[in-house]
């Protein structure tokens, strides 16, 4: 389906803002989730009819499409040229839009080995909180012409504002791909990281749960058969449908007791001492832990670190979803909000309970 | 603003600056300040102080005295910038951080390099590489740039066809917003994101927003082996038909770089570099990973580089052989230099399939104005570096060359392309970035511009207009 609404949530937007109307930008819903929970009572503004591939040049490694764009038919788009995103995004209950991909900021298991969704979104154009449209960055790798907006826009959870469309930046898929297991233990999957980290490995992805570490192996023959001659380990049968489940929360630790946590460390950062259940992904930098331990413990022993803890699927806000802002950061981003959405209309709470 | 018509700086301002920086790192003598007026471009004006702050504590009380005098505030590295960000049009202040030149910690284990804004690119890469890894940015004044401009102006090199541009690279930063407060942004995780993206806001802002004191820069393993290749074509079409089709396939090089026609006749002209007679274009191309696999990716970038077009393809795998096809590229800038020492460099983007219709009109453009154009660059990313051969003294070829540049700027975004690649906006392409932002995106780059510096102390009159 193709089809362009951008006036009509232009003038959506500007009766919202003209009448100090809040409303919800949502997609499909899928990721409901995450950050905060907001309340009912605002109107919903659905981008799921706002569809359609405008621009797709697959010599360009670039492809511009529609927020409201279901995120399987482009990567469907994408696989016909054989190629893809190279940030894995998450596509929760196999639905997801292009918008909710950007407004997420969220990156699956090649993130700290292709880049993150930041890294791929090379321009946005978007409706403020006024209804009024803006257009930033473009179809080309480089551009230095004023503020990065569209990478301010990815993860704002639609707080900025309506992303209309965006052009992506898109990769070659690799030639082969593998995935080797080891039987190692958290610690001992610590250690691998730091002795392959210093070397120029195909690896694009690594995770370490239940005392087994993976590995997955992505690039020309040659260079997948040199990393697994240094790594060792046994081949991993059905490993594409492994890391779809990871990248998609659907492996049975995600379903198991306890409050989902992601701390976000410094890949070597030691096993920190909490109860419940650890995986370990990006080689290091993103846990999610099951717990029942409480927020502040968890966000301290984040802090203590350097690192930061997000709630997922919060109950209710009585826990922050997100970690809190020091309060010069937490400042500027209200007046950024501000300088976006002057009557705070987008998204209100959604983010957090200033704004 | 001739300094005669400036109201000299208060008493106490100075008095409170020499208290912050003590007397050696404070000059006021008109004849020394003049040293601290002028970056890479064309610009040069004269600061009434110039202050050298050594801490990041030093340059929050800095901006704090400036916010309280309403003091212009320019902050610079070394000065290698080619747009005038850091000329000081309205006098004031000038502060520089070259002598924030501390390494803080390098961090191997979590792949990354804590430095102060004044310490060399060089001097990152050599830290690093005592480790096995480097820091992908590579601008050509990579040797002499300081960490705080290289990020200030987004300024990213030949690598960034494979490893990204300043913004990909970088966790966090410590810095002193226009308002005086201090900023910490992004963590040393490789999910450095709480909220909105502050880090990737502030680089690329060219000292607008706010001051960086300190980075933390993710660090990249040094690849094992790497192959360069020199593939000649007879013409731009063949050789941007290859550029496409090297990109589509899976071995990203990390570097791509294109010299068009006029470039290899100027090589021709002043070096013994061996070419075809009939080169169009040239592209150096280089490949780098595990030493087992440099054969096999040599082998895809030659499949992907044939076309009807294709004259030569040299291959180099050890130093010598690497030299001596880098030696080619390398002759351009001293037969430019020679040529035209005073030449403008722009730094235009556009869509890699649009490269030949940008060249063909660079051609016609060059035709059209009397002014020898020569085109090299970053193909990879389509970050072409355009040359405009004039003598900056001749009034008519000035004229001329600015009516030029006014259609060159025009074309590249007909060709739905971007200003500049790596160069900044600064002074020099300031007029010109209404014709790519539009009215309401500028709006709000200015409102957010008056979040972070409600004073408008911070290089007033640069990157965005009025």
């Amino acid at each position: 389906m193709t089809q362009d609404l951008s006036k009509e949530f232009q003038e959506k937007i500007e009766d919202c803002f003209d009448n100090s109307r809040c409303i919800n930008i949502c997609g499909h819903d899928s990721k409901q989730f995450y950050g905060r929970t907001i309340n009912n009572q605002y109107e919903k503004l659905s981008t799921i009819e706002h569809q359609g591939v405008i621009d797709y040049q697959p010599t360009e490694l670039v492809i511009t499409v529609r927020s409201g764009t279901p995120l399987a038919e482009v990567e469907s788009v994408l696989d016909e040229k054989n190629q893809m995103f190279a940030f894995e995004p998450p596509q929760f209950n196999q639905q997801g839009t292009i918008g909710g991909m950007i407004a997420s900021g969220l990156s699956g298991p090649a993130r700290p080995f292709a880049g993150s969704v930041r890294d791929a979104v090379l321009g946005v154009s978007c409706l403020n909180g006024k209804g009024e449209k803006l257009v930033y960055g473009g179809q080309v790798m480089k551009n230095v012409a004023g503020y990065d907006i569209s990478r301010l826009m990815t993860g704002s959870m639609g707080t900025l504002g309506l992303i209309l469309d965006a052009s992506i930046k898109v990769m070659p898929k690799p030639e082969q791909t593998i995935t080797l297991v080891l039987e190692q233990s958290a610690e001992q999957a610590l250690q691998t990281w730091q002795k392959l980290g210093n070397q120029a490995l195909a690896i694009s992805a690594s995770c370490q749960f239940n005392e087994q570490l993976y590995i997955r192996l992505s690039g020309n023959a040659a260079a997948v058969k040199h990393a697994q001659s240094m790594i060792g380990g046994e081949p991993l049968k059905e490993d594409k449908q492994f890391w779809q489940q990871l990248r998609d929360h659907e492996l049975d630790f995600f379903q198991g007791p306890g409050s989902l946590w992601r701390l976000s460390l410094a890949g070597a950062t030691m096993q920190l001492n909490l109860s419940g259940d650890t995986l370990i992904d990006w080689a290091g930098a993103q846990r999610w832990i099951k717990t029942d331990e409480s927020d502040n413990v968890i966000r301290h022993l984040c802090e203590s670190h350097g690192g930061h803890a997000a709630l997922f699927a919060p109950p209710d806000n009585k826990i922050e979803a997100f970690h809190p802002l020091a309060p010069g950061i937490a400042l500027l981003h209200k007046q950024l909000k501000q300088a976006f959405d002057p009557v705070g209309i987008l998204n209100p709470l959604r983010m957090t309970a200033d704004y | 603003m001739s300094v005669e018509m400036q109201e000299p700086l208060p008493t106490t301002f100075i008095t409170k600056l020499i208290e912050c920086v003590g007397e050696k790192n404070l000059l006021t003598d008109k004849n020394e300040c003049w040293n601290y007026g002028y970056d890479n471009s064309r610009g040069h004006a004269l600061p009434q102080a110039v202050a050298f702050a050594i801490s990041h504590e030093q340059v929050l009380t800095i901006v704090g005295l400036c916010n309280q005098h309403k003091i212009p505030l320019t902050t610079r590295g070394r000065g290698t910038g080619t747009t005038g960000a850091t000329v000081p049009l309205h006098g004031g202040l000038v502060l520089s951080l070259e002598r924030m030149n501390k390494i803080i910690r390098v961090d191997p284990a979590n792949r990354l390099i804590v430095a102060e804004a004044g310490v060399t690119n060089k001097e990152i890469q050599i830290a690093a590489g005592e480790h096995g890894f480097f820091w992908p940015p590579d601008p050509t004044s990579a040797a002499f740039c300081s960490i705080g401009g290289n990020l200030a102006y987004n300024s990213a090199g030949p690598r960034a066809v494979k490893y990204g541009t300043p913004r990909d690279n970088v966790l966090g930063l410590r810095a002193v917003s226009g308002a005086g407060d201090e900023l910490r942004t992004g963590t040393f995780t490789t999910k450095g994101v709480v909220g909105y993206d502050l880090t990737r806001l502030i680089i690329g802002s060219e000292g607008t927003l706010a001051i960086i004191t300190e980075a933390t820069l993710k660090l990249t393993p040094l690849p094992a082996s790497k192959r360069t290749m020199r593939v000649v074509y007879n013409d731009i079409f063949s050789a941007s038909q290859a550029v496409a089709a090297i990109m589509a396939q899976p071995v990203t090089p990390c570097a791509l770089e294109f010299i068009d026609h006029a470039a290899i006749e100027m090589i021709r002209d002043f070096s013994t570099a061996k070419l075809p007679d009939n080169a169009g274009a040239l592209l150096m191309i280089e490949v780098d990973g595990p030493n087992s696999a440099m054969s096999d990716a040599v082998d895809s970038i030659h499949e992907a580089a044939k076309n009807k077009g294709l004259l030569s393809f040299d291959e180099a795998t050890s130093a010598e052989e690497i030299a001596a096809l880098w030696a080619t590229r390398k002759a351009l800038s001293p037969a430019l230099r020679k040529v035209a020492p005073k030449k403008i460099n722009e730094d235009v983007v556009v869509p890699v399939s649009h490269i030949p219709e940008l060249i063909n009109g660079l051609e016609k453009l060059a035709t059209q104005h009397g002014i020898k154009i020569v085109n090299f660059g970053h193909a990879g990313n389509g970050n072409i570096h355009v040359n405009l051969l004039i003598d900056p003294d001749d009034p008519v070829e000035m004229k001329a060359a600015h009516e030029c540049l006014d259609e060159v700027f025009t074309l590249v975004l007909k060709l739905e392309g971007s200003l500049s690649g790596e160069h900044g906006v600064g002074i020099e392409k300031r007029d010109y970035i209404p014709r790519e932002l539009d009215k309401n995106a500028l709006k709000l780059m200015q409102s957010i511009r008056l979040e972070f510096d409600p004073e408008k102390i911070l290089n007033q009159d640069k990157t965005l207009p009025d």
